[in-house]
Formats: structure tokens, C-alpha cells, sequence
């Protein structure tokens, strides 16, 4: 049986395991966080939700999910 | 009067620009927003709590389609 390997990232500030090989899309999915109302930074680069399913996350990349709230 | 506001090809009605901040709750803005007759409305921008996702979305009360945001990035 294949090992599963695991790698660190960090989801807005906080450093959490996930399974290698695990795509973004796939990431913001099994967080329960609907992808149209958010926008989604990269190891400090805004992401193409358009390409998001073929991203792929490396350890220790680096992503924060931001939303609009009421202010500014 | 044809004097519209034009910023990168996108044309606005109003020049009325409206904030989303310090209401009771979200659909007092939002019908405040609509009564406005604004087109433009600023917003903050916030990180998504990942633990906590009960929270009412802004964008289910102002369309961004209809509305365009325009974020302030300070706060």
C-alpha cells in the first residue's frame, strides 16, 4: 500500500497538514468555503480561480482566503 | 444629462459612492445601498474564518454584478 505523504502549508496564518498532491480547488472545497465569494492569494500572488483546479500545493506555500465584509 | 462616470471601460450611473460599514445589519446597507441609487460602495477586506463560517456574507446581499466593490485595503 502507498503511503500517504503529507505536507505543511499555511491557510491565513494558520500551518496545517494536508495530504500531497492536493489541489487548490480541491483545498477551498473541503474547507466548505463557497469559491465565488472569495478571493484566493498564492504564496503572495492573486490566483486565476480559472486555473485553480490545476494548482497544485507545494509545502510550505503560503495561502490566504480573503472575502469582502461591510466598512472600508 | 448624459455625464456619465467612466473608469476603465466600465460605465457608472451614479457618482454617488456609498460604505457598507456601521449598519444594524446587513440588509439595512443593502436596502440603504439601493435607496442611494449608488452604483459604487466600498468594503473591507478580510481574511475568511476557516473555523467559522456561519457568518451573513456581504455578497448575498449587494450583487457584485449589479454593484461594483471597491476595496479598501487599509481597513
Amino acid at each position: 500500500m502507498k503511503k500517504i505523504k503529507k505536507i505543511k502549508i499555511k491557510i491565513n496564518g494558520k500551518i496545517t497538514s494536508i495530504v500531497e498532491e492536493l489541489t487548490l480547488d480541491k483545498l477551498i472545497r473541503n474547507l466548505k468555503i463557497p469559491l465565488s465569494k472569495v478571493a484566493i492569494e498564492l504564496n503572495k500572488e492573486i490566483v486565476n480561480k480559472k486555473n485553480i483546479n490545476k494548482i497544485k500545493l507545494n509545502n510550505k506555500d503560503v495561502v490566504e482566503i480573503v472575502h469582502f465584509i461591510g466598512g472600508g | 444629462m448624459l455625464d456619465k462616470l467612466k473608469v476603465a471601460n466600465k460605465r457608472f450611473n451614479s457618482r454617488l459612492i456609498v460604505g457598507t460599514g456601521k449598519y444594524k445589519n446587513m440588509s439595512e446597507c443593502a436596502k440603504a445601498i439601493k435607496l442611494s441609487g449608488a452604483d459604487i460602495v466600498t468594503v473591507a477586506v478580510r481574511r475568511v474564518n476557516i473555523s467559522d463560517k456561519s457568518k451573513p456574507l456581504l455578497m448575498d446581499y449587494i450583487d457584485p454584478k449589479k454593484i461594483s466593490y471597491l476595496p479598501n485595503t487599509s481597513g
